[in-house]
């Protein structure tokens, strides 16, 4: 998570990935996304009906 | 932080539909796809002889929404140019009442030239892309937020549009969520003034105006701090490779099995991959 917080730090709140196959998208689910604070930087919420 | 997976229509429509459906359980906050016209763009890869050549954007768009029933919609990067300004916002509007608010409009000025020659779309110099962008922009602006009854009039530089109805408004509100890409001057300026987010395309030092060859995250620290970047909450993209495991070991085998010579070897902040476990991911170097 050390990564994720430098980017945090620039201003990144939003990661574009791509991955070569399933697994890799499945392994970064399982591991990764957990550990993410859904609100620990600050993102456009449009308001819904 | 929040993630965003792009998807892979030139895989097959098979594997399109798994890899939407399992980002869609396992949590990703958006499913992404390109919108060409042909393959040859980027990469240098001609894609238009295989079987999964480039396919249209929203016809692929609304496959993708009809098997995901949570993760927002998006494309890297919409091209400002393939299609008539109002049908665009028709269309946006269509997938985002389908949707129930999934969608994103990310979209950019373009830059593919070639495709552009190829297919008899003309062809702009850049500044007049990312003048038309602004207007097309503030345009759907005014149709998304001046719904039916009310008629829209726009008289732009490259856009124009006489007594139109346009109904219904998207479900979003106060309208779809706009994020600009590119890094110029020119694109930054539009992203400051009109966006609700930036994706940051490039992942190689790049030139910017007079300045020279600059490093993408020397760019994004320069345009986020600049004194007119927007006070409400933008949104912030970068592209990245990931790759994760239960041990450094193997999420680095990982890493050399798809970047092969490339592993390591990229340079720059926000060039590196992130490479490692959960708890301990670490940009890489040679």
């Amino acid at each position: 998570m050390e990564r994720i917080a430098e980017l945090e730090k620039v201003g990144v709140n939003y990661l574009g990935l791509t991955f070569s196959d399933l697994s890799q998208q499945e392994r970064v689910a399982r591991l990764i996304l957990p550990k993410l604070k859904p609100n620990s930087s600050p993102l456009y919420a449009p308001v819904e009906n | 932080m929040k993630l965003g997976l792009l998807l892979h229509p030139d895989r097959g429509v098979d594997f399109l539909y798994e890899e939407a459906r399992q980002a869609d359980l396992q949590g990703y906050d958006s499913v992404w796809i390109g919108d060409h016209l042909w393959g040859g763009h980027g990469s240098g890869r001609n894609k238009t002889e295989g079987p999964y050549g480039p396919l249209e954007s929203f016809t692929v768009m609304s496959a993708v929404a009809a098997v995901t029933s949570r993760t927002k919609l998006g494309w890297r990067m919409l091209n400002v140019d393939f299609r008539h300004p109002v049908v665009l916002a028709k269309s946006l509007t269509t997938l985002d009442q389908m949707t129930r608010g999934r969608v994103i409009c990310s979209i950019g000025a373009g830059s593919d030239l070639r495709e552009r020659k190829a297919y008899g779309i003309p062809v702009l110099e850049h500044d007049a892309r990312v003048e038309r962008l602004r207007e097309v922009i503030q345009l759907f602006k005014t149709l998304w937020t001046n719904p039916a009854p009310a008629l829209t009039n726009f008289k732009g530089k490259y856009v124009t549009v006489t007594d139109l109805p346009f109904n219904p408004k998207p479900y979003q509100k106060p309208h779809i969520p706009i994020w600009i890409g590119g890094e110029s001057d020119d694109t930054t300026q539009a992203v400051k003034d009109l966006a609700d987010g930036w994706v940051t395309l490039s992942r190689s030092p790049y030139g910017v105006g007079e300045k020279g060859l600059v490093d993408p995250a020397v760019r994004i620290t320069q345009v986020l701090s600049s004194p007119d970047w927007p006070k409400k909450p933008m949104t912030v993209v970068v592209q990245i490779q990931m790759f994760v495991a239960e041990s450094r070991e193997a999420a680095v085998a990982d890493a050399k099995s798809v970047l092969g010579d490339r592993y390591g070897a990229m340079e720059g902040f926000i060039n590196r991959e992130i490479v490692g476990t959960a708890e301990r991911m670490h940009g890489t170097y040679r």
